[in-house]
């Protein structure tokens, strides 16, 4: 298996992360698993279909565009190559059993499925399936791998660890071509928005230069599977995450506008997708902050709460943030960050154009994990984990984040406020 | 004789919709009084023919006659705590038939239902009837007429009240009062945040999957059982349970 470093390229300028020509963004079994749930709690069973087409667009996009760098085109090679680069991303073990009219593919260790069994230890089964981004990755491959002007594939999961079932089975056949699959998010849409004129991007801190070796060195195992401390760690599309969450939002808001008066679903899901952005990061960031390759090259977690800020934005840039910097911090108070570019608002402006709302709950999310982990861990007394999450999300500051400035309406940074409420 | 005339005016104000939400298979849900046979609230899949003036008309002399055979087993029960429910299987149909009170409950599904499905669905609706359907004493007439003023007679005019600024009376009550429904919600939410996983965000995930809103788990005393009926699925599906397994939970 080949590390992350083989296949990850800065995109020059922007201070985002790409596989080929596609924008990516390091990712959890956490956030994975939580923005997953509020699609689902937002649109019920229409958030599968939501999930799995944004699935098959953005890696239609990417095997698509590695496929054709590469120069591979038969049909066997190209599901060869899907398999590889699903394992290789951290995103667990998939295996094709199809010809051109379909088949099935048997998935193992899936960060969604499987994912959701490790956060919930089995304490709770799911009531449908988990793995729409698997489903939607297959079916993408194999619509590559055999292409046809009438139809594409698409997969049903038919069994799912998080169900209860011991694997996770998917079901493809063709259906007929309706749409064109997108180009994703591409580098391009990133120097488009960057302009001309955009500032040079400036040098992270050693810890952040440390954090991009490290996420270059993983190598995921047999079973698809990087870790990252206690944290699975995987490398996703940028569009998926964006298109789910932006697909599923103005679902909401279109429906809200037929009814009145409409309860505020779609800050309901802005809530619940900055949540998600915030528990996966908050036991990212945090496992990368006192890994042992960390310590052993910038030293243990400064006593300087100042410096401790400074450094975890630096951290979230090295993961495929964007270049986050630290605008104004005072410990325990108000934390303000800024980030000149950043996927989420990269995704907004190339699909949906300017918008004067407030548009990065993952961003929001970001800044909340960062000001958890600089106030709020006791470091070098207590190490990150998922139930020291849970006691600050109960009993820890009570938080509240306002979106400042927006490239997406005009501003030349995002400016994300936290404060205590 | 009763008329397949459109009953829509004879029926009460009360909705069913919320609990057909989900439940497959199902076909009609039509509540009759068992005094008179005239369908007090009712609910018919879009598309189906049944009509529910008829299905009361047919149920209530089914459970009538059912009571009374089964006296021939059990003797004359003064009280029952609780009353025989039927089922009636057809090539087409499957039927329960429950009795909450003076009322008659008939769910009908589509006969490829499994049998336990249609049971505990039924149930489960029988169960929110059992807090919406009015008690004897304060049940409504089938066609609620305005309250007519009775006629002042001359000296019949009560005495004026004499008022008395100095006694110390207990200021009114002004606090809204508190429903069965509301108390079921805030016992559902409050057992879901001492057991879900991730409690800081159970407010969010119901509000967001019934699509009521928070405004309506802050203020439960509001809602309709329709409601409540979206408030424990989204409760099951947020604890992984299966359909009609928080029912103990949510009584008081």
């Amino acid at each position: 298996m080949m590390n992350l470093g083989t296949i990850l390229r800065p995109v020059a300028g922007a201070g985002l992360l790409a596989v080929s020509d596609q924008i990516v963004l390091g990712a959890t079994h956490h956030e994975s698993v939580l923005l997953d749930q509020a699609v689902s709690d937002a649109l019920g069973s229409e958030g599968w279909a939501v999930r799995r087409q944004a699935a098959f667009d953005a890696c239609f996009a990417l095997i698509g565009a590695i496929a054709k760098r590469l120069g591979i085109e038969g049909d066997r090679e190209i599901l060869d190559l899907a398999t590889e680069l699903y394992a290789t991303l951290g995103l667990g073990q998939i295996r094709f059993d199809i010809t051109a009219t379909g088949g099935e593919v048997v998935g193992s260790d899936l960060l969604f499925g499987g994912g959701y069994q490790e956060r919930y230890g089995g304490k709770s089964k799911l009531r449908h399936q988990a793995d729409a981004f698997a489903a939607g990755f297959a079916a993408a491959a194999a619509s590559i791998a055999y292409p046809s002007d009438w139809g594409s594939f698409e997969a049903d999961e038919t069994r799912c660890v998080a169900k209860g079932d011991g694997v996770c089975l998917f079901s493809l056949s063709r259906r007929p071509l309706t749409f064109r699959p997108g180009d994703g998010l591409t580098r391009s849409d990133a120097e488009q928005l960057l302009g001309p004129d955009a500032p040079p991007e400036s040098d992270s801190l050693p810890i952040g230069k440390v954090t991009r070796d490290i996420v270059a060195s993983c190598v995921a195992s047999e079973r698809g599977i990087i870790r990252i401390s206690d944290c699975r760690f995987a490398l996703l599309p940028a569009s998926y995450r964006s298109q789910l969450t932006f697909d599923t939002l103005h679902l909401l808001e279109k429906r809200a506008a037929g009814r009145s008066p409409a309860p505020r679903l779609g800050h309901l899901f802005i809530d619940l997708a900055r949540e998600a952005s915030r528990a996966g990061m908050f036991q990212l960031l945090g496992s990368l902050f006192e890994c042992a390759p960390v310590r052993d090259a910038v030293g243990p977690p400064p006593e300087d709460p100042h410096e401790r800020v400074e450094q975890l934005s630096s951290i979230a840039g090295a993961v495929g943030w964007g270049p986050v910097s630290v605008l104004e911090y005072t410990p325990d108070q108000r934390l303000v960050i800024g980030v000149s570019m950043t996927p989420e608002a990269v995704y907004y402006a190339a699909r949906h154009g300017g918008t004067p709302q407030s548009r990065m709950p993952g961003l929001q999310g970001l800044a909340e994990a960062i000001f958890y982990l600089a106030t709020s861990v006791q470091w070098g007394a207590e190490t990150v984990s998922l139930d020291l999450y849970r006691r600050l999300a109960l009993d820890g500051p009570d938080l509240q984040v306002e979106e400042t400035r927006s490239i997406l309406s005009g501003d030349r940074e995002c400016e994300i406020v936290v404060s205590l409420r | 004789m009763i008329e397949d005339a459109p009953t829509m005016e004879a029926e009460s104000a009360m909705v069913l919709d919320g609990l057909a939400v989900g439940v497959d298979h199902l076909e009609s849900i039509v509540v009759f009084l068992l005094s008179v046979a005239i369908p007090y609230a009712s609910w018919v899949r879009p598309g189906s023919d049944l009509r529910p003036a008829r299905v009361a008309d047919g149920m209530r002399s089914v459970y009538l006659a059912a009571e009374d055979a089964l006296r021939a087993f059990e003797g004359d029960v003064q009280v029952r705590h609780e009353h025989p429910a039927l089922t009636l299987e057809s090539s087409t149909h499957l039927i329960l038939l429950h009795r909450v009170r003076t009322f008659g409950v008939a769910c009908s599904f589509a006969r490829e239902v499994p049998l336990g499905f249609a049971r505990m669905a039924a149930r489960q609706i029988v169960g929110t009837l059992e807090q919406d359907l009015p008690y004897p004493a304060e049940a409504p007439p089938v066609v609620q007429l305005p309250p007519h003023a009775k006629a002042t007679v001359p000296g019949s005019l009560p005495a004026p009240a004499q008022l008395d600024f100095e006694a110390h009376e207990p200021a009114p009550d002004t606090t809204p009062p508190r429903s069965s429904i509301g108390d079921r919600v805030r016992t559902l939410v409050s057992h879901l945040e001492a057991v879900a996983i991730d409690p800081h965000v159970v407010r969010l995930r119901v509000a967001l999957r019934t699509g009521l809103g928070l405004e309506a788990l802050v203020y439960p005393d509001q809602l309709n059982s329709d409601a409540l009926v979206l408030i424990e699925t989204a409760a099951e599906d947020i604890l992984g349970l299966e359909r009609g397994k928080l029912t103990e939970v949510a009584r008081p």
